[in-house]
């Protein structure tokens, strides 16, 4: 982390600009499966693989999820295979719901993983001076989630010593969260307008309020926003030439490639597995270093 | 412990009991349609049954004929008559399903019966190039060699040279269709100076399918049995001209009744379901078991059975005495099904190979393409002009023809064999199911609230998932999941005696080309004319609409059709979003497809309007809103 977390937030705001410009805009299913690859081998460098699966398998059910009610409303395709309810569902459009899933959940995870490394004051500092009023009510929701996480697990453990969680049933379990869950939303409503007090008293929101963070635009940022317009560029042209479009209905066709499509497809790739390989790469140099001691 | 009577007993147990009759009556009680499988209730008939109908059969010949139980047909009574129809297709049929008879005396009848005809100036027959086929066919079932009965060579008279004579189709379709039947039977070769190649035969006889699939004896009526003949000529090809095989197979299923049966001429008869039998087997397809051909639980083999009558002999019709040809045509079904079960092929076919073409005939149906063809059409005409009437086939035992009762060649038009309450019927029924369903869903769902509140621990959880595994199941049925093939089976079910004809137009799309979606115009999914079905026949019965005949055609033609359905459009009617692959939008914002009846533009759903027979529906696809400029509608809508 050490490397993503020294530089400029600008820099890491394009860099996820550039992103979900590329990710949002195409439905190539190499990018969107490419992009979901870099997204998840980045959150398994970042928070290790043990907590990374929690989120990995939401994503998986979002897929799935995706993939099988596309073929309810969308009966185009060339290739039946079976009828549901009256209508035909096709291949065409199971790979379509697929691939949408797979951005979908892309999309989550990147920007999961984007907020590990741009950290709310980041993001102050970015957009402190210019949207004053927004960068406030943006920082104070991405605080408000580990918030709430914080406060249910404190509920929790109460709730379990009075003897709440002793049934096996998971049925029960659930009803019990239920329960903390209503509760726990009843003090974050109290807590926000505490909140709102405590902020006001302190000067936030009067313009001229000044915030103190240690951003320097460095070598380094010029470097990776150098490194980012090398991979970006490549991207613009492609997707203006059209290789970044894909036809799914009436019937799948794969674009021809020619070998100059490489000079394509190594910066989109690139693009997407950079962060993962950055912070693997660090990892290792981290336990490198580490072993020599 | 006792088991205290609160709330929640009574829950568990008026659950119970719902769940209990709910799954009696919705799995147990067999419902009309959908639901149902089919295979489940319809007889399948083994090769035991079939042989011991077929030994049915002889017996009543021989009883009818007074003959002595065990005389040898062969030699005996049928050779009396061999050459003629009355015999040969028993023999044929007798030979091909294994039968032992003394069929070398049967031979040597046919030998001289050939020689004795040749003496004469028509020699076999004047009109009919059949006679010379069907010989062909009894000689090889006998071991004989066609190319040498008598010192007859019947391949070169009856087949590629008759035409010097007389065309093939003098009396009708059937002629170059039996001529083609001949030439495949032994794989025969016609050399390179005969008049007509296997090729030029090949092409006459699919240059006059019609537009609906099927074939007709004359002109453009469609005809069962002339179309099952047709398909059998076609079969050793149904690799090259799979789509006209295909779009007569279709057409023999829309044609079947509810009774799994066939007619001709307007009345349901053994030959017709007879023929229709010997030509599926002939393609490969079991006609007792592809969902084509069951309609209600009913195969054309089990309508065939129920023809049979106690003597043994076969009715022509399901209220008349049993029939010499009816007998014989059932005892050829009988052979060609046998024959499916051995895992032989054709009931014509006698060995040889594979026929090959030697020169691959035009594709186009109106290329001509072979020498000799402006002659023929000469030839024909000269001819025609000579003999016309008494050519015209008549029902006097010809070639498996269904002797039809006097002059209504029509076999369109059908007297309705089943009432269309039919449809009602399995309405009622799908609700009762559906009420069912629900039943069954809030039983369980009862049965485990109640089960819940008193179970402890780790019961809970397996009421639980079975609770949501029942309502997954529940959900599972009320999708209706079925096969592409048994969705578009069932559409093309049901009897219709009318018909209207229906036109796909997509032309206007080339003149706003600019805005076509580009997939669409570089795949190849829209013809050069623009035109994805031309007008086309489609039964229909009183009171269907114009989404009804769509969803029909589309069945018949294998179209994809993507549409909404009536209960989820504003309108209250169906809306058809595409047609083959061609969507709304597709070309242009303003783009969408629209329909016509009789020419006028109807002002609302297709599903809303009722057709009337003979109504000419076209469907046209508009790439300005339907404006009069766009497809010349009556008045400018917005």
């Amino acid at each position: 982390m050490r490397l993503l977390s020294n530089l400029h937030p600008a820099v890491l705001l394009a860099y996820i600009v550039t992103l979900m410009g590329v990710i949002m805009f195409t439905r190539h299913p190499i990018v969107i499966l490419l992009a979901y690859a870099g997204a998840a081998l980045f959150l398994m460098a970042v928070e290790g693989m043990f907590a990374a699966r929690k989120i990995l398998g939401i994503s998986l059910i979002l897929i799935s999820l995706v993939t099988l009610t596309n073929p309810l409303f969308m009966h185009r395709g060339v290739t039946p295979l079976f009828v549901l309810f009256g209508k035909v569902v096709t291949t065409e459009s199971l790979f379509y719901g697929f691939i949408s899933g797979a951005m979908l959940a892309a999309v989550i995870l990147w920007f999961k993983g984007y907020g590990a490394v741009m950290t709310s004051d980041k993001f102050l500092f970015l957009f402190g001076r210019v949207f004053p009023k927004l960068s406030l009510i943006l920082s104070m929701a991405i605080r408000f989630v580990p918030l709430f996480v914080r406060q249910i697990r404190q509920v929790y453990q109460v709730q379990k010593t009075l003897g709440l969680y002793d049934s096996p049933a998971l049925s029960d379990r659930f009803l019990g969260g239920a329960r903390v869950f209503s509760a726990v939303l009843t003090w974050a409503l109290e807590n926000a307008i505490d909140t709102s007090n405590s902020m006001r008293a302190r000067g936030y929101g009067l313009a001229g309020r000044t915030t103190f963070s240690l951003f320097s635009f460095g070598r380094i940022d010029f470097y990776a926003l150098t490194v980012l317009a090398f991979l970006a560029l490549p991207a613009a042209s492609g997707a203006r030439q059209g290789l970044l479009d894909f036809t799914y209905y009436p019937a799948v066709t794969w674009p021809g490639t020619e070998l100059l499509d490489l000079l394509f497809w190594i910066p989109i790739g690139l693009m997407m597995l950079l962060p993962a390989m950055i912070e693997i790469a660090d990892r290792l140099i981290w336990n490198t270093y580490r072993s020599k001691i | 412990m006792s088991t205290t009577i609160n709330k929640h007993f009574l829950l568990r147990k008026a659950g119970a009991v719902l769940l209990a009759w709910a799954l009696l009556a919705g799995f147990a009680v067999p419902a009309a349609a959908p639901l149902r499988v089919s295979a489940a209730e319809k007889k399948l008939y083994s090769r035991q049954e079939m042989t011991a109908a077929a030994e049915g059969i002889l017996d009543w010949c021989r009883q009818t004929a007074g003959r002595g139980t065990a005389e040898d047909l062969a030699g005996g009574l049928f050779a009396e008559n061999a050459g003629s129809t009355d015999s040969d297709w028993f023999i044929i049929a007798m030979s091909q399903m294994g039968l032992k008879a003394d069929y070398a005396s049967y031979l040597s009848a046919l030998s001289n019966n050939v020689q004795a005809r040749y003496g004469t100036a028509d020699r076999l027959s004047s009109a009919k190039a059949t006679e010379w086929h069907r010989i062909t066919l009894a000689a090889l079932a006998c071991g004989g060699d066609p190319q040498n009965v008598g010192g007859a060579d019947l391949i070169a008279d009856g087949v590629y040279n008759r035409g010097l004579t007389k065309p093939l189709n003098n009396q009708g379709n059937n002629g170059t269709i039996f001529a083609l039947i001949a030439l495949d039977s032994k794989n025969y070769a016609a050399p390179s100076d005969a008049y007509q190649s296997r090729a030029d035969i090949l092409q006459s006889i699919l240059d006059v399918q019609l537009p609906g699939g099927g074939f007709a004896q004359l002109g453009s009526n469609a005809d069962v049995d002339v179309t099952a003949m047709a398909l059998m000529a076609l079969a050793p090809y149904q690799e090259h001209y799979g789509e006209q095989v295909r779009k007569a197979v279709s057409y023999l299923s829309s044609r079947q009744g509810a009774n799994g049966g066939f007619s001709s001429g307007g009345v349901e008869n053994t030959e017709s379901t007879a023929q229709v039998i010997m030509a599926l087997t002939a393609l490969g397809i079991d006609p007792q078991k592809d969902s084509r051909f069951v309609k209600d639980g009913n195969t054309p083999v089990s309508r065939l059975m129920a023809m049979a009558a106690p003597g043994g002999g076969f009715r022509h019709i399901e209220s008349g005495s049993e029939d010499w040809m009816a007998s014989q045509q059932a005892l050829c079904a009988i052979a060609a099904l046998v024959r499916q079960m051995d895992g032989k092929g054709s009931l014509y076919r006698f060995g040889g190979g594979t026929p090959v073409l030697e020169t691959a005939p035009a594709e186009a149906s109106d290329d001509q393409g072979e020498s000799g063809s402006g002659e023929r059409t000469a030839t024909l005409s000269e001819v025609d002009g000579e003999e016309g009437s008494e050519d015209l086939p008549v029902s006097d035992g010809e070639i498996p023809e269904s002797p039809s009762d006097g002059a209504s060649q029509n076999p369109d038009v059908e007297a309705p064999a089943d009432s269309p309450d039919s449809g009602i019927a399995s309405g009622q029924a799908a609700a009762g199911r559906l009420a069912l369903i629900l039943s069954g869903l809030a039983g369980s769902g009862l049965c485990f609230w109640g089960g819940l509140k008193r179970a402890k621990g780790r019961k809970k959880d397996i009421l639980l998932l079975v609770a949501v595994l029942l309502a997954a199941a529940s959900l599972f049925f009320l999708a209706e999941p079925k096969s592409f093939e048994r969705f578009r089976a069932e559409q093309l079910s049901g009897n219709a005696s009318d018909t209207v004809t229906v036109r796909i137009d997509c032309s206007t799309v080339w003149a706003n080309e600019e805005d076509l979606d580009p997939a669409l115009k570089d795949g190849g999914y829209i013809p050069e004319d623009g035109i994805f079905l031309e007008e086309t026949a489609v039964p229909f019965s009183e009171g269907e609409t114009a989404f009804d005949v769509l969803m029909r055609i589309a069945a018949m033609e294998d179209l994809q059709i993507d549409y909404q359905g009536a209960e989820s459009t504003i309108y209250g009617t169906a809306y058809v979003r595409g047609i083959e692959h061609l969507y709304e939008f597709s070309c242009g914002p303003l783009s969408g497809w629209t329909y016509s009846v009789n020419g006028e533009f109807p002002d609302r759903g297709s599903s809303g309007y009722i057709l009337k027979a003979g109504d000419q529906v076209a469907w046209i696809y508009t790439c300005d809103l339907g404006r009069y400029t766009d497809i010349g509608e009556a008045e400018e809508t917005l």
